[in-house]
């Protein structure tokens, strides 16, 4: 138990040194967790779509919801978006409940990559999506949190019918997180 | 004896209620010589007869002449066969017939003559010996009398029949009324032999044989009519109809022919004088001319217990059971049956106990390219074939155990397949996926022209499957040993690794890469094919894959979104991508395999696992998804395509946090 008054002495004394170092240098990247935010590219008015209808950021933490809207006997996702590895880390994606048959997922980071597909057998007949949670995605945030962009690769995303073609004509919708 | 053709052409038939696109399958008379000549070879091996001389005869000529009762099973015949021996050893041959015939005198000038009676239900055979025996070369005219009244008894699990029907259509064939003639050493070798035919038959019934016509005469009750075939050969199953039958002339072809069907009973007959016209030139353009016969008569048969058709000396029988599903799979089989009047008939191969490639192999070649150029010429080849073919792949993988099925060309001394599903799957869709990889590695006019010189060379010659191996090699110019060998002498599944590395995008020119790697010492020609996104071909080429590993370059106009390998090669060679899981080979596992395999999951390729019959594939099942090979997409798959979740086409693994997974 010597070194503890030591301790409890110099602990004041490193915060203050800490916070003196911050405000006489400040990090034009570093954006603290209290002014950055989530923030989705909305879907235009019609027309099916692929678009993040929540997200939520948190110290370290970043989940974001991908949702659908417009799709009908919807087999599956096939979905891969684009993030910046030296600012995020991608965690997991968990499938939402609102599927109402049990969808298979899987989901990968490669490089600045997600990959992901979900879906269900042919045999349910596929899913509605009219507006609906496909599923969550979680990045790990190293503080601090830096701004970043998280978008879809068009080319290499589709949303597939329950008899394993693309479905023309869907849009799909990023998001970044940004100083509000 | 020597060996000139086999016994009886083995076609099977279509069973009724086929799906449109299915095969034909075994359900007929089956390959009753062979069956036959299975049973005395292994009786001679079981018990040594009491004629124990090595036997071996050319049967040069058989002349017949047959009285059928008006009960239409009543016979009174006389066998006069001239035989010559052809070795020193011996001098013996067999003689099958209906178990309810009996042999009444036997006799020859110079040697007496020894008939040895054995059963085997439903039939009979006799033993015939010589006493003095023979000397080798001398040749003698045996002259056998035999009567007695039909059995017509149902023969084998199939219960195939030789003889049977009603009094208004019956039909007989060899080893009912007819003796079926098989040599003693060698019950399996074939024949080429004369066949003089006169028939005594009820006035009143009309007749179809399986020969040329001579003359016809009736006589008070009896009609009396005489029948010749040239060169008629073991693979040739003389075959009697008799009741009351019309007739529908082919116009406009060679041979003279015509379709006739049981009088009242005309339904498609028609349809089927309409198709043969074209059926005749497809066939003509491939077999390089017309039908070497005096005419051709294609016979539209009832549905009939224990026959469904089968094909022999310019006669084709074809079953109403064929009409159930589509016109255009009725046509497809009619140009099956009538296809074996080149392949099995004329060509009849020396091996047939031992291979099937060249008789129900090119019938489903015949068939199924007929069907195409017919109605999707102008669709994408191997798109229309591979529809066709995945048939094939889906039963051979999945129906039988391809480990254990045997060779296309069996080891000496094997017979064939036991069951109907691996006899079936063996002889005509492992046979025909074969020449179809031949056609491939040779490519369209290599392969037809091949198989134009191996009619010029087989027509009743004495070919063998190393003969097919000789004209294929001499024909196109290249070696295809090496294919014979792994892929017909031996059961050789080649895994094939593909690696898929596009060129960068906005590479200029786009190089793009294929790596292909393999286990099997056998040179293997590959066909690749990069497409773009939409599917369009963008390079298409024969690559030889001789290393185990080897690296492709391909330079194309854009950017190539996958490469794969042409289907129709992927019942022999088993294609992975190095991207484990990456099912739609465009280089990486990602989403779009991944809903792939959910989609299909619970899939089966045989629908019924209890009792799995030729019918029972699921013809959209994609052998891509099954990544186990276990017949079933299903987790395990899907744990497969997890692990590899991000791989790509280099083979190299995804990198980074992985996580997902199925809930």
């Amino acid at each position: 138990m010597k070194g503890l008054p030591i301790l409890l002495f110099r602990a004041p004394v490193a915060l203050s040194l800490l916070l003196w170092t911050a405000a006489c240098e400040p990090d034009l990247r570093r954006t603290d967790e209290g002014t950055l935010a989530w923030r989705a590219d909305a879907p235009g008015d019609e027309g099916p779509a692929v678009y993040f209808s929540t997200g939520a950021h948190t110290p370290g933490r970043l989940v974001a919801t991908v949702a659908a809207r417009g799709l009908e006997r919807v087999g599956g996702f096939a979905l891969r978006l684009r993030f910046d590895p030296g600012k995020w880390r991608f965690v997991e994606f968990r499938p939402a409940s609102a599927w109402t048959r049990r969808p298979r997922s899987a989901a990968v980071a490669r490089g600045d990559l997600v990959l992901l597909g979900i879906g269900v057998p042919a045999v349910t007949g596929g899913e509605d999506f009219p507006g609906s949670p496909v599923g969550t995605l979680v990045f790990e945030l190293p503080e601090p949190a830096a701004a970043a962009s998280l978008e879809f690769e068009t080319k290499k995303s589709a949303v597939i019918d329950v008899h394993g073609a693309a479905i023309p004509g869907v849009s799909f919708h990023g998001g970044r997180l940004e100083a509000p | 004896m020597t060996t000139v053709g086999f016994g009886l052409l083995v076609l099977f038939l279509v069973a009724p209620g086929r799906a449109p696109g299915a095969p034909p399958a075994a359900g007929g008379p089956g390959p009753l010589r062979l069956e036959l000549a299975k049973v005395v070879s292994e009786s001679r091996l079981a018990a040594p007869p009491l004629i124990v001389e090595d036997g071996a005869v050319d049967l040069l000529r058989m002349r017949l002449e047959v009285e059928l009762g008006d009960d239409g099973r009543t016979v009174d015949a006389t066998a006069v066969l001239t035989v010559r021996t052809n070795a020193s050893t011996g001098d013996a041959f067999y003689l099958w017939l209906d178990r309810g015939l009996a042999f009444r005198t036997a006799g020859a000038e110079g040697t007496s003559v020894r008939v040895e009676t054995q059963e085997y239900p439903p039939f009979m055979y006799g033993v015939v010996g010589f006493s003095p025996r023979l000397e080798a070369g001398q040749t003698v005219d045996v002259t056998i009398t035999y009567g007695g009244e039909l059995a017509c008894e149902p023969y084998g699990p199939r219960e195939g029949r030789y003889c049977g029907g009603d009094g208004s259509l019956s039909y007989y064939l060899a080893s009912g009324p007819f003796p079926l003639v098989m040599d003693f050493a060698d019950p399996y070798g074939g024949l080429l032999y004369d066949l003089d035919l006169i028939l005594r038959t009820p006035a009143g019934l009309d007749l179809l044989v399986a020969a040329d016509p001579v003359s016809d005469v009736v006589d008070g009750d009896r009609r009396i009519t005489v029948w010749r075939g040239p060169d008629y050969t073991s693979g040739m199953n003389l075959i009697l109809l008799t009741g009351y039958i019309e007739t529908i002339p082919v116009p406009g072809v060679t041979p003279p022919s015509r379709v006739q069907h049981p009088r009242g009973n005309a339904d498609y007959a028609g349809l089927m004088a309409e198709w043969m016209p074209s059926i005749y030139g497809f066939l003509e353009d491939l077999a390089g001319g017309p039908f070497p016969f005096g005419q051709v008569t294609v016979f539209k048969l009832p549905i009939m217990a224990g026959f469904p058709g089968t094909a022999t000396y310019g006669t084709v029988y074809l079953s109403d059971a064929y009409t159930t599903s589509s016109m255009q799979w009725f046509e497809e089989i009619l140009a099956h049956e009538i296809s074996h009047l080149w392949w099995g008939i004329l060509a009849a191969p020396a091996d047939l106990a031992r291979t099937a490639l060249t008789t129900e192999g090119l019938a489903i070649t015949s068939q199924y390219e007929y069907i195409r150029r017919r109605y999707y010429p102008d669709l994408d080849r191997d798109w229309v074939l591979w529809s066709k073919f995945r048939n094939n792949q889906l039963l051979l993988w999945y129906l039988t155990d391809p480990e254990t099925l045997p060779p296309i060309l069996l080891p000496a001394g094997s017979t064939w397949p036991e069951t109907l599903n691996e006899q079936v799957v063996w002889a005509y869709y492992k046979s025909s996926a074969f020449l179809d990889l031949l056609r491939v590695a040779l490519g369209e006019d290599a392969f037809f022209t091949a198989l134009r010189d191996y009619v010029v060379a087989c027509v009743q010659g004495e070919c063998t499957l190393d003969d097919v191996e000789d004209v294929f090699a001499q024909s196109a110019r290249v070696a295809v040993a090496h294919l014979f060998d792994a892929f017909a002498r031996e059961s050789t599944y080649a895994d094939l690794e593909l690696g898929f590395v596009p060129c960068a995008p906005d590479a200029d020119p786009c190089v793009s890469r294929v790596t292909l790697v393999k286990e099997v010492p056998v040179t293997l020609p590959v066909e690749l094919v990069l497409e773009d996104a939409d599917g369009v071909e963008l390079h298409r080429g024969l690559v030889h894959l001789s290393a185990l590993s080897e690296d492709f370059a391909f330079t194309t106009a854009t950017r190539p979104a996958r490469a794969r390998v042409n289907p129709r090669q992927q019942i022999f060679y088993r294609v992975r991508s190095a991207a484990p899981g990456d099912v739609d080979f465009d280089g990486e596992t990602d989403g779009f395999d991944w809903v792939a395999a959910t989609l299909a999951l619970g899939r089966r390729a045989v629908n019924d696992v209890e009792n799995p019959g030729l019918y029972d594939v699921d013809l959209l099942f994609d052998t891509r998804l099954d990544l186990v090979v276990d017949g079933v997409v299903d987790e395990a798959d899907l744990e497969v395509l997890r692990a590899g979740f991000g791989a790509t086409g280099s083979g190299a693994a995804g990198f980074g946090a992985t996580a997902g997974g199925a809930r």
